[in-house]
């Protein structure tokens, strides 16, 4: 028998194990995979066990001996394995025989390889726990009279895998079978006739059930047994992705959210669980950043800026203010638009191309409208004299050079509003009490420093005696263009000092950052005083709504409920574990290594066009047909989310495996990266 | 001289590294430095920012926004009067206590990781014998226009050194002074910056250093060295190398002149051997000129005559190309008509055989080209490089044609 989900749909995990056990009590012997079905692991994946070991070693050694551990150790198994198939035909290696290996990746002293050793044994045993369900059954087997086995393809030894199901309160006395004591493996059949022998049992008196479909499934049949596919918690390792200690909370994280699946998982819990894992380290570590760099006493006040500020305003209020002395935060409604357009008086190349700038075909209106001049006659009229109608759609580059040769015949009416946005922005500003001078912070995920900038300039303008600093997120390098004028600028993860290759890493992130950080609100459009009051008016674009209820909001809802019980306290991440570097790791993991399900669900986000958002936007990654690689490249030019559109190609079309191999050679990131599409 | 900011004060013996940042009057371009600086992920540094002359002002209304994330970090050290960069580096020297120094010009940046590497670096027990430790650098070519900096171009700058020999140095400045931490007691055994020196003085002193005890390398590009490329005249924006190129050579030939006589003053007995040495490497730097010249003019002919191959290639290939595009044409709107006909198949195959042919035939010529190319280019690197090695003997053979005028004299008497 072979039974699995995608065989005959959804099939419940209960009933499956119904199904199992009355089958088992029909033959003579149950047998279990061990890993993933019988216990599971603590962690999002086996590699990030190293990733423990080494903060183990890291407490004991401190960080010169235990740097590296981690991804030391995935590559050394790497290695054993290579040599023990190539110069003996094993179909498994010893742990032995990794540690044999480690020091060419990892020279330590043969003492601290020891402990090396023992401390990823101690991180096994204190991460495993029983699965419920697969263990109710092994009782009820046994109750029946059913003999029980375990078989295990691993590199640990039968001692070493014996501890464990033992600690999880199997039975120490059943057999147990491991690949690496008998160079025998399930995952080529060799292990079941040792098994059939040992037991001396025909091989269609056992029945097996394991997590890996080909192995404990389809070459379990091949060998004449019965088998039954379990489910498991996670289907998506992602062994290429690098490993080192800062990873340890999102995969504490994330195996908290691997549950086995009672039913299939509606989109709305997919992006809880994303947001309850990487949106916990990411927010939890910006947050605690942000604490540390305003703490100290000598800032006046904290603005979060829309709209990516309000996710992080709502956490820092609930979790923050209330228990560290921290200035006073607010949020600040400012866009790009709202800060450029006063700007215009000048018409710089800057403020024309801002102006100009998407990629979107927009009507002569929209254009006179991102300027704020549609409800001007004089530029309707100089308008609707140069292109016909104010319904024209702008479609060529020289219809575009057209466009700005309008604007520059409106330079009277430019500075007329520019004027106009000044006089109601700067009341909004000095409102918002920018102008009262002291220290004060803007927040924002960063990028280039513009908005500090504008923000620095209309200070300036009026003498205030505020000092104005940013603290973000990441800076890319052409944060640089800003440094001269903007005042201090700090970033969490990466700034403009970084390399190139940091830097490309970078600009990955931004993209699915800015996604996860929207607002429940439009673009800030202008501002309206009333009643001694200036408000922001709102540009709200239905795509995006619809997007942010459907994806981000269940993806903060679920990042604030977990941080909230990290902060509570008892939980089996520490606050002190998010830092900058597990949020680093976090934005690796998700936005450079992503799973298929992440690329196809991250993917689908779209990116709204121009400052205003406009129309039904793209979305970030490509899902691109079958195309050459030079039609390829040219598609994924307009979605800016390089890692997902090549995830979701090589998901959708394996054929094209060459050609992504290609593309993401070209893409400027590490060999490690690239080995993913391999 | 006043110490404008010392604030607080840790209650520490000294912080590990004191870093000496000259300025004058750059506002635009100190903010990036400061913000450099904060960025270290080592922390245990003061910055002494040494105002030479410049507005004082200005200074301090540049410096405000940085003053909360320095805390006591920060040393602002005015003069009313500039005294030039050495001796401004001297002062902040002399004001600091850290076993660690080093010069990061205002107009320079570093990767957050320059501080942890280096200093980790000289930390070691093993790395005691040098007296400091460079990074690799990358040039960074940059424009500034009204108050914004805008990068053109990036690329590694004299990333190939692994060691700093002796030699090699005294042949001319290898690396910028924003990749370099040497150790303090340096100062005391090799003297500090010449303040004599209105240019190159970071080279004096790097070959004083090395002459005194190695420096090691870390072969990664941790430091930035910011070039002006349109700012040719003198301007307070424009870097030193390129505004002052002819004071430049000057002080250059007088350093070696220095050296020199200071050598011959002590073993007046070289005189001989250093004036055979000179005159040989005149003569090899004159044949060397012959020979660059003449693979100048035949690179120059094997160029033009190669793009005249280029050219009647691409004529060739033209009718050929058309010729393919009208078949593909036909077969995408004729389909399977066309498919039918044996005798244009037969046709088209001929024609892709000519055209690949062709193709392989300007590839082979290409690459003999860029072969060619790239074999000129190591002969001319490499008269280049023994014109550059030779001209200190040269400059030795121009200092001493009063004595070969003498000795000439004495001969003709003879």
């Amino acid at each position: 028998m072979t039974q699995s989900i995608s065989d005959a749909g959804w099939v419940s995990p209960g009933a499956l194990l119904e199904r199992f056990f009355e089958d088992a009590r029909q033959r003579r012997v149950a047998s279990f995979d061990v890993f993933d079905t019988a216990i599971w692991r603590q962690v999002a994946q086996p590699t990030h066990i190293f990733a423990l070991a080494e903060q183990a070693l890291l407490e004991a050694f401190g960080n010169d001996v235990a740097r590296d551990f981690a991804q030391a150790r995935v590559d050394a198994e790497m290695l054993a394995r290579e040599l023990g198939r190539r110069e003996h035909g094993h179909v498994e290696v010893t742990l032995d025989e990794i540690y044999a290996v480690l020091p060419r990746f990892w020279p330590r002293s043969p003492a601290v390889l020891l402990q090396a050793k023992q401390a990823e044994l101690a991180a096994e045993l204190s991460h495993a726990r029983p699965e419920p369900g697969i263990q109710d059954i092994y009782s009820r087997l046994k109750e029946a009279g059913v003999a029980t086995i375990f078989v295990s393809d691993v590199y640990l030894g039968e001692r070493d895998v014996r501890a464990l199901l033992v600690k999880c309160g199997y039975q120490a006395g059943d057999p147990l079978f491991v690949s690496s004591e008998h160079r025998k493996a399930k995952w080529d059949g060799s292990i079941w006739d040792l098994v059939t022998e040992s037991l001396a049992v025909p091989v269609a008196d056992i029945i097996h059930i394991g997590d890996n479909r080909r192995v404990d499934v389809d070459v379990a049949i091949e060998s004449g047994l019965s088998a039954v596919h379990w489910p498991g918690r996670s289907h998506h390792f992602k062994f290429v992705a690098p490993v080192s200690r800062s990873i340890a909370p999102l995969s504490s994280l994330k195996a908290l959210n691997q549950t086995i699946l009672e039913a299939p998982e509606d989109e709305e819990v997919r992006w809880t669980k994303l947001g309850r894992a990487y949106g916990t380290v990411i927010f939890g570590a910006f947050l605690r950043w942000l604490a540390d760099r305003v703490g100290n006493g000598d800032v006046d006040h904290v603005y979060f800026c829309s709209r990516d500020g309000q996710v992080l305003l709502k956490l820092w209020r609930e979790l923050i203010a209330p228990h560290r002395p921290v200035p006073t935060a607010s949020y600040l409604y400012v866009s790009r638009r709202t800060l450029m357009l006063p700007r215009l008086d000048s018409l710089s190349t800057q403020a024309v191309e801002f102006l100009r700038s998407g990629t979107e075909r927009r009507t002569v209106a929209t254009y006179l409208d991102r300027a704020g001049l549609l409800d001007d006659p004089e530029a309707v009229a100089r308008a609707e004299s140069l292109f016909g109608s104010l319904d024209k759609v702008i479609e060529t580059p020289d219809e575009l050079d057209a466009v700005q040769d309008c604007y520059r015949s409106l330079a009277r009416e430019l500075a007329r509003t520019a004027r106009h946005h000044r006089e109601i922005v700067e009341g909004y500003l000095r409102q918002e009490g920018l102008f009262d001078g002291g220290r004060r912070i803007v927040v924002d995920l960063g990028w280039r420093g513009s908005l500090q900038r504008s923000l620095v300039d209309h200070l300036k303008r009026r003498n205030a005696p505020t000092v104005l600093s940013g603290l973000y997120y990441g800076l890319t390098r052409e944060a640089g263009v800003n440094r001269g004028s903007a005042g201090w600028m700090d970033a969490m993860v990466s700034n403009d000092f970084m390399d190139a290759a940091t830097d490309h890493r970078l600009r990955q992130m931004a993209t699915i950052l800015e996604q996860l950080h929207s607002a429940d609100h439009g673009s800030v459009w202008s501002y309206t005083a009333e009643g001694g009051r200036v408000t922001p008016v709102f540009r709200a674009n239905e795509v995006e709504q619809r997007q942010y209820e459907r994806s981000i909001r269940p993806f903060q809802e679920g990042a604030v409920a977990e941080l909230r019980a990290i902060f509570k306290g008892g939980h089996p991440v520490a606050v002190e574990q998010l830092d900058p570097k597990s949020a680093w790791a976090a934005l690796v993991d998700l936005c450079l290594y992503p799973s298929p399900d992440e690329a196809r669900a991250l993917g689908e986000l779209r990116h709204m066009d121009g400052f205003e958002h406009a129309g039904a936007g793209v979305p970030i990654a490509a899902s691109l047909p079958d195309l050459s690689r030079h039609e390829a490249e040219a598609a994924l030019k307009g979605h800016t989310w390089i890692a997902g559109s090549l995830k979701n190609w090589l998901a959708n079309h394996p054929g094209f495996r060459d050609t992504v191999r290609d593309i993401a050679r070209s893409q400027n990131l590490d060999d490690r990266w690239t080995s993913q599409f391999q | 001289m006043t110490v404008v900011h010392q604030q607080g004060g840790s209650g520490r013996s000294g912080p590990k590294v004191a870093i000496v940042l000259r300025t004058k009057d750059r506002p635009l371009l100190l903010p990036r430095a400061l913000a450099s600086v904060l960025s270290q992920r080592f922390c245990d540094w003061v910055l002494y920012v040494v105002n030479d002359g410049g507005s004082k002002e200005r200074l301090d209304e540049t410096v405000a926004p940085f003053l909360a994330p320095f805390g006591d970090r920060l040393r602002v050290i005015h003069h009313d009067v500039s005294v030039g960069m050495e001796a401004a580096s001297n002062r902040a020297i002399e004001a600091s206590t850290s076993a660690y120094l080093v010069v990061h010009d205002d107009d320079d940046s570093w990767h957050p990781d320059f501080l942890a590497e280096t200093v980790a670096f000289l930390d070691r027990d093993e790395n005691a014998r040098y007296s400091g430790v460079v990074t690799w650098s990358e040039l960074v070519n940059e424009r500034i226009e009204g108050h914004e900096i805008h990068t053109v171009g990036r690329h590694l700058y004299n990333a190939w050194y692994e060691h700093i020999d002796v030699q090699r140095l005294l042949g001319g400045n290898m690396f910028p002074p924003i990749c370099l931490l040497f150790r303090r007691e340096m100062i005391d055994r090799v003297g500090p910056f010449n303040e004599g020196l209105p240019v190159l003085g970071d080279w004096d002193f790097n070959v004083r250093l090395v002459l005194a005890a190695d420096i090691a390398v870390i072969a990664k590009p941790l430091a930035y060295y910011h070039q002006r490329v349109d700012l040719i005249s003198p301007d307070i924006y424009s870097n030193s190398i390129h505004s002052g190129r002819s004071a430049h050579k000057r002080i250059d030939a007088e350093i070696r002149n220095d050296f020199l006589r200071r050598h011959l003053a002590q073993n007046p007995g070289d005189l001989g051997p250093v004036a055979a040495v000179a005159r040989d490497f005149v003569r090899l730097g004159e044949r060397l000129n012959e020979v660059e010249t003449y693979l100048t003019y035949q690179s120059a002919r094997v160029i033009e005559r190669l793009n005249q191959v280029e050219i009647y290639l691409a004529h060739q290939s033209a009718p050929v190309i058309g010729r393919l595009g009208q078949i593909e044409s036909l077969l995408s709107h004729e389909g399977p008509l066309v498919r039918r006909s044996a005798q244009l198949e037969e046709e088209q195959r001929r024609v892709l055989a000519a055209a690949a042919d062709l193709a392989a035939k300007v590839q082979v010529t290409h690459e003999q080209l860029g072969a060619l190319q790239a074999d000129m280019g190591i002969v001319i690197d490499v008269a280049r490089g023994v014109r550059t090695a030779f001209r200190p003997a040269r400059s030795i053979w121009r200092h001493l044609m009063p004595l070969r005028r003498l000795i000439a004299k004495l001969r003709r008497r003879a």
